[in-house]
Parts: C-alpha cells; sequence; structure tokens
C-alpha cells in the first residue's frame, strides 16, 4: 500500500522537478528566443571573418602591346611600438640594410608612442620573408597594391598617375578609371580557434572582378624618339617649355605625345604642379604663322585665292585699320604659294581680307579652333576664338597672320592633319580600346570623322604650298613636283628620303596684354608630303638660347622625330631615280593670276 | 538431466547481447566514419588554403617580373644596353632597304576545252 507520505514525498520531488524543468526551459527559451539574436551575432564574431578583396587595376598599354602601367602587389611592414620599444636599437639596426633604411630613422619610428607606424610600404616578397625570419616581436605586415610604371618618365603626361586607395587622379588613369579599377569581391569566412580560415565552409564569396586593360594609340618606340629629341632640344635651347606631338592624319590616332618640363608618375608626389600640367592640350598660345595654312586653305576651297594668285605685299610695311602690320623681311609681290613659302603676314592679311569676316571665322570654327577636340584626356581647354562681333578693326588682318587667337597644340595638329588628310577632320584618339581580361574587346574606340573642313582639292594645293617651305630658292622638292621660287623658312626640317611639308610659326608672346619680345616657335609637318602617314608638331616656349624662329628651333626637333619615325615604321622613301627636277612652272597653278 | 542451454532464457539474452553490441558496433563505425570524414575534409581545406596562398604568391611574383621584364624592354633601356656592348648600330640607310612588291596578279585564264586538232597531232 502507498501511504500517505510516499506520495507526499511524491509530490515534492514532482514539483522540484517542475520547478527545476520550468527554470531549464526559461533560460532555454530565454537563450533560444529572447537573446538569440544577440547570442547568434556573438558567435558569429568570434569565427566568422568578413573581407573585402581589393580588385588588381588593369593595366595600360600601346598600340603594339606594350606594358605602361600595371599594379603590383607588395607588402609593407609596420609595427607595435608598444611592443617593439623593448628592443628598438636592436630591431632597427637588423632591419636597417634589409629594409635600405636609416637606422636613426627606424629606431625612432619604434619607439613612438602608439600601438601603430608603418615601417615602410613598397617591400618585397624575398624581404619579407627575410625580415619574419628574424622572428622579431611586434612587426606587422599588410598587404597593398602600388601602381607601377615600368618606362618612368616616358608618356607621363598622357598615363596621370593613381592615388595610395588606386583611384586614376589624372591622365589616362583618371579618364578611363571606370574600367581600369575593377569591382571588389567579397568573402565571408569561418575561422578556428587560432584564427585559421576553414575553407570547406566559406558562407559567402562574391569574386572579384580585376580592371579591364586599356590600350593607347601610343606607340611607345615613336614616344622615346620625340623624348629624346626633346631632352635634346631642351638642353640645346633652355626654353621655358617644349611640346611634341605625333599623329596619324587618316585615322586622327595620336602616336606620341610628350612635353617638357615632365615628371616620374611613380614618384608624382616629388614633381611639381608645372612638371605635371600636359602642355599639348592644356596651355594655349597665340599660334602665329602656323596659323597661316587655315584662312589661306580656307580661301582656295571657297575658291577666293588660287596659288598664282599675286599679291603686293608692300615692301614690307602694310598700314591697316590704323596698325601697321609687317614682314620679317620686306617682300613686293607674291604669289599665294610664295606667300607660303616665306611666311609673309602681309600677304595672310589680305588673304583673309579677300576672304572677308564671315568666312574667315566659319573656317576658323571648322578647323575646330575654339572648342576641345574631344580627346579623352583631362584637363583639355578650348582656346580663344572671338566671334566676328567682337573683333577690332585690324582682327581681319591679324587673325590671318595667327595673331588676336589662342589654340592649344592638339587643335593646331589637328588642323594641319586634316589638310594631311585631304580636308577631313578627325576626332583626335587616345584610346584604341578597352579588353577584358579574358582578352575579349569590351569597348573599341573607331576613328572617327568630324566634318569635312575644305575641298579635297584646296587641300592638296596647301600640301603642295607646303612642301616649299622646306625648300632654299632654285631647289626642287625630291619628287621633283615642286621648284622653290623663294627661300622657305624651315630647311631644316628637310629629310634626305622623304617629302616633307610643313609650316613654320614665331609668334611674340603676350604678357598683360601686350606684345613683348618673348617667342613661341613651332613647326608643324607631314610626310610623305603627297599621302601623309604622319604629322608631327614640335612647340617650343620661350628658348632662351640658339635662336628663336621656328625654322632654327622648332624645326631641327621635328627633322630627328620625324627622320627616325618614318625609319620605324618603314614608311617607302622616294626612290633614288625618281629624283628628278621639275620645271619652275610645275610649282605654280596656271589659272586666274590677278593682283591684290 | 542436463540443461538445455540453446533453450535456456540465458541463452536468448547472449543473442540480444549479440544484437546490441553489433548495432554498437555500426554506431561507432559511423561515428568513427563521420570524424574520420571530417578529419579529410579539414586537411583537404588545409591543403586548399596552402594552394591558394603559393597560388598568390606565384601571381604576385609574376606581375613584379611582367612589370621587370617591361622596364628591361623599355627602349631606354635596351638603347643603354646597346650602348654599354658598343656594337656601333645604326639603322640602314634607304638605298639599302630594298622593297619587294607584290606580283600583279594575271588575269584568269578561262579552261580550254581539249580540241580536235589537237588530237590529231597526237601520235598514235
Amino acid at each position: 500500500m502507498i501511504r500517505r507520505e510516499h506520495i507526499m514525498r511524491m509530490m515534492g520531488i514532482a514539483c522540484l522537478l517542475l520547478a527545476a524543468f520550468t527554470g531549464l526551459g526559461f533560460r532555454l527559451f530565454q537563450l533560444q528566443v529572447i537573446e538569440s539574436s544577440d547570442l547568434k551575432a556573438q558567435a558569429e564574431r568570434n569565427w566568422e571573418r568578413r573581407f573585402e578583396i581589393p580588385p588588381l587595376r588593369g593595366e595600360i598599354r600601346d598600340t603594339r602591346g606594350e606594358l605602361l602601367a600595371r599594379s603590383i602587389h607588395v607588402s609593407a611592414v609596420c609595427a607595435d611600438p608598444s611592443i617593439t620599444s623593448e628592443h628598438a636599437h636592436e630591431i632597427a639596426m637588423r632591419l636597417a640594410p634589409l629594409l635600405q633604411m636609416d637606422a636613426e630613422d627606424l629606431l625612432e619610428r619604434l619607439t613612438r608612442p602608439g600601438k601603430y607606424v608603418r615601417l615602410k610600404l613598397r617591400v618585397d616578397d624575398e624581404t619579407v620573408k627575410a625580415i619574419k625570419a628574424l622572428g622579431f616581436r611586434g612587426l606587422t605586415y599588410e598587404d597593398a597594391f602600388i601602381r607601377v610604371y615600368p618606362n618612368n618618365s616616358l608618356l607621363a603626361h598622357v598615363l596621370g598617375w593613381t592615388n595610395s586607395e588606386q583611384l586614376g587622379i589624372a591622365g589616362i588613369e583618371l579618364t578611363m578609371n571606370k574600367y581600369l579599377s575593377g569591382t571588389p569581391g567579397r568573402r565571408v569566412i569561418e575561422t578556428d580557434r587560432r584564427g585559421r580560415e576553414n575553407v570547406t565552409v566559406r558562407r559567402e564569396e562574391i569574386p572579384v572582378r580585376d580592371g579591364d586593360h586599356v590600350v593607347l594609340t601610343i606607340d611607345q618606340v615613336i614616344q622615346h624618339i620625340v623624348e629624346a629629341a626633346l631632352d635634346e632640344a631642351v638642353e640645346k635651347f633652355q626654353p621655358k617649355g617644349i611640346v611634341a606631338i605625333v599623329m596619324r592624319p587618316s585615322t586622327g590616332e595620336i602616336l606620341a605625345m610628350s612635353s617638357r618640363p615632365t615628371f616620374d608618375p611613380n614618384l608624382y608626389n616629388r614633381s611639381t604642379d608645372d612638371a605635371r600640367r600636359n602642355r599639348c592640350i592644356s596651355d594655349t598660345a597665340e599660334p602665329g604663322s602656323v596659323f597661316k595654312v587655315v584662312p589661306i586653305t580656307g580661301a582656295l576651297s571657297d575658291g577666293a585665292v588660287a596659288l598664282a594668285t599675286r599679291f603686293d605685299c608692300e615692301n614690307g610695311g602694310f598700314r591697316y585699320g590704323g596698325h601697321t602690320l609687317r614682314d620679317s623681311h620686306p617682300h613686293g609681290v607674291l604669289t599665294t604659294l610664295e606667300i607660303v613659302t616665306v611666311s609673309s603676314n602681309i600677304g595672310a592679311a589680305k588673304i583673309g581680307i579677300a576672304l572677308g569676316k564671315q568666312r574667315l571665322f566659319e573656317h576658323i570654327q571648322n578647323f575646330g579652333f575654339g572648342k576641345k577636340t574631344g580627346l579623352l584626356l583631362p584637363g583639355e581647354i578650348s582656346g580663344i576664338s572671338h566671334p566676328p562681333s567682337k573683333w577690332s578693326g585690324v582682327s581681319i588682318a591679324q587673325i590671318p597672320m595667327g595673331q588676336g587667337i589662342s589654340a592649344t597644340p592638339i587643335q593646331m595638329i589637328n588642323a594641319f592633319s586634316a589638310i594631311a588628310n585631304d580636308g577631313v577632320l578627325m576626332r583626335p584618339l587616345i584610346v584604341k580600346r578597352v579588353v577584358r581580361r579574358d582578352g575579349r574587346v569590351a569597348q573599341e574606340f573607331p576613328a572617327t570623322v568630324e566634318r569635312r573642313v575644305v575641298s579635297p582639292q584646296a587641300a592638296a594645293q596647301m600640301r603642295h604650298a607646303l612642301k616649299t617651305v622646306l625648300l632654299t630658292k632654285g631647289q626642287t622638292a625630291l619628287d621633283g613636283s615642286v621648284f622653290a621660287t623663294q627661300n622657305g623658312t624651315a630647311a631644316k626640317a628637310a629629310l634626305g628620303d622623304w617629302v616633307v611639308a610643313g609650316k613654320t610659326g614665331t609668334a611674340w608672346k603676350v604678357e598683360d596684354g601686350k606684345y613683348v619680345r618673348k617667342y613661341y616657335s613651332s613647326f608643324i609637318g607631314f610626310l610623305p608630303a603627297n599621302k601623309p602617314d604622319l604629322c608631327i608638331l614640335v612647340s617650343v616656349d620661350e628658348p632662351q638660347q640658339g635662336g628663336y624662329y621656328g625654322g632654327t628651333v622648332a624645326a631641327p626637333v621635328f627633322r630627328e622625330i620625324a627622320e627616325k619615325s618614318a625609319r620605324y615604321l618603314n614608311i617607302p622613301a622616294i626612290p633614288k631615280p625618281a629624283r628628278a627636277p621639275a620645271s619652275r612652272n610645275a610649282a605654280l597653278n596656271q589659272p586666274k593670276e590677278t593682283t591684290l | 538431466m542436463g540443461k538445455n542451454r540453446k533453450r535456456s532464457a540465458d541463452a536468448v539474452r547472449l543473442r540480444q547481447l549479440g544484437v546490441i553490441l553489433l548495432l554498437c558496433c555500426a554506431c561507432a563505425a559511423v561515428g568513427g566514419g563521420y570524424v574520420y570524414q571530417k578529419k579529410v575534409i579539414y586537411k583537404l581545406g588545409r591543403e586548399i588554403k596552402q594552394q591558394e596562398v603559393a597560388g598568390e604568391e606565384s601571381r604576385r611574383r609574376n606581375m613584379q617580373l611582367e612589370a621587370q621584364v617591361a622596364q628591361l624592354k623599355s627602349p631606354a633601356a635596351l638603347e643603354e644596353r646597346v650602348r654599354a656592348f658598343q656594337l656601333n648600330l645604326v639603322p640602314p640607310s634607304q638605298n639599302q632597304i630594298i622593297r619587294v612588291g607584290a606580283p600583279a596578279s594575271a588575269p584568269p585564264v578561262a579552261p580550254q576545252r581539249p580540241t580536235a586538232q589537237r588530237n590529231t597531232n597526237t601520235r598514235p
């Protein structure tokens, strides 16, 4: 028989168990339901690690696939001074030769107050291994990307540079940043007690997409030819600045672009703003006589003049609009062709007057002056080209001489390229294509025709006239196509194996609204003259020694660049037997002989 | 009289014990297998990680070497080496270059039928 006492005891135990289980259940409810999210997060913090995988920035290559810029992985050696200060002297002495740093500097860093100090950023893997082998406590290693430009200062102004976060700051690095930068990946992992990753339970993985590669129209070898020529010119003429551009007229592709002073993008923070400025697109100047080809070709295209049209050049002094226009040497009556040959200011002014204000302005606009060319580089400026309503009385005579207008070197070479390209203006091109990592082309940048600016006949006539600029009186062009009746201004630009056409320019600079005796000397030319493959611009800003005329300063630099580039590109030279003298009449257009 | 062991209650318990032992062994085997599998997975995970690290190191090294090759191939570096070796290399002059033009394509010749006259010329 179960006694009442037993029942009471069982009831007591049951109550105790019930209370215990109720408490346990409540605690379980508290842990699993009420505090669940907090505890889960706390647990995840213990074993879950989430980190972003930075993308590798794309490469920049030249038109032949040569590497111009790429990112590489480096390590940074860091220290916790609260740990390292104890043995700072020993650590500094051992690390100094490995890191190629001053031991005193290292000692100062290792004993700084705080818990973090970076000792050196660009440390290669071998050095890191050697430092790790020393076994010092308190040293840590961080991974980082750095941008490397293997050619140092070559093409610096075009390439630009990136900041420490691998973001493009200038040049192609900036304009093509969206292609180059890529997309970061993300990974969530579990770690064990020692912090080691448990690879089999990667919880989330968004793969990184490395940046695309950018292929430029630049040819590294031609760029080197240009830069070597500029360095030589800087030494010889000691100018304030100098620029050179090489362009392919038929496509608008830029094969080389450089300016001096320059800088090394690997060490961009050690250079000045002046050295980092791309003068080819961000500097304007009154172009001077090189600009004469614009109104004269326009006048030829409109039929306002012909190559044989005669102009009285007033023996060097022409009074117009209350001003006296002067030539560097007095000339009498000259044909349009001879005006180009001797670069007569008065002749060009009279052609401008014959063309008329409105047509002159339209031709200037058509050739692309006063507007950005649309080149894929940051910092391009549009230059100044005022409308006729803002012109003074003498503007119509001054502008055809290259005064009262300002243009960038890229605008000037583009205008010349239009003449070389049978009168068709192309958009300057510096990026050829964007290529994905797997080799597929992501985007092509094809040659783009802007517009026809002059008739093909007018362009051919101007090319014909520009050949005489490189000849001396009585000399015949290599191909026998033209005979010079006057001394050209750029005999120093002539080549022995190719017929070159070009124009010199020597402009006075303007300071505080007045012309001063400082010069901007230029030469723009193309070769082979009849079917140009290359158009080359050289502009020298304020040459200090060795002359100041475009034909003296810029023409020899042009010659250096043109000869080496033509050889490198294997442009066919004029065959020797074909070099026959031309008759004097071949140089002139027969119809329409009027004296203006 | 001897006791029939096969039919005794003890014999039945022995069979049950055998079954239980078998079940226990099976459970232990499954458990052991699970642990072994986990160990293998963990080991493979470690190996994968090591391979990933080694791959990443090779990739880094490759990047550095490519940059180094580009530096050595740069026109400035090549010119420097040519100067150092004193090879006295000069580009050929234009009259040393012979350009061979593509042969002018001959007009296509229509296939001719063998004529009777030709046949008569053939010797027997």
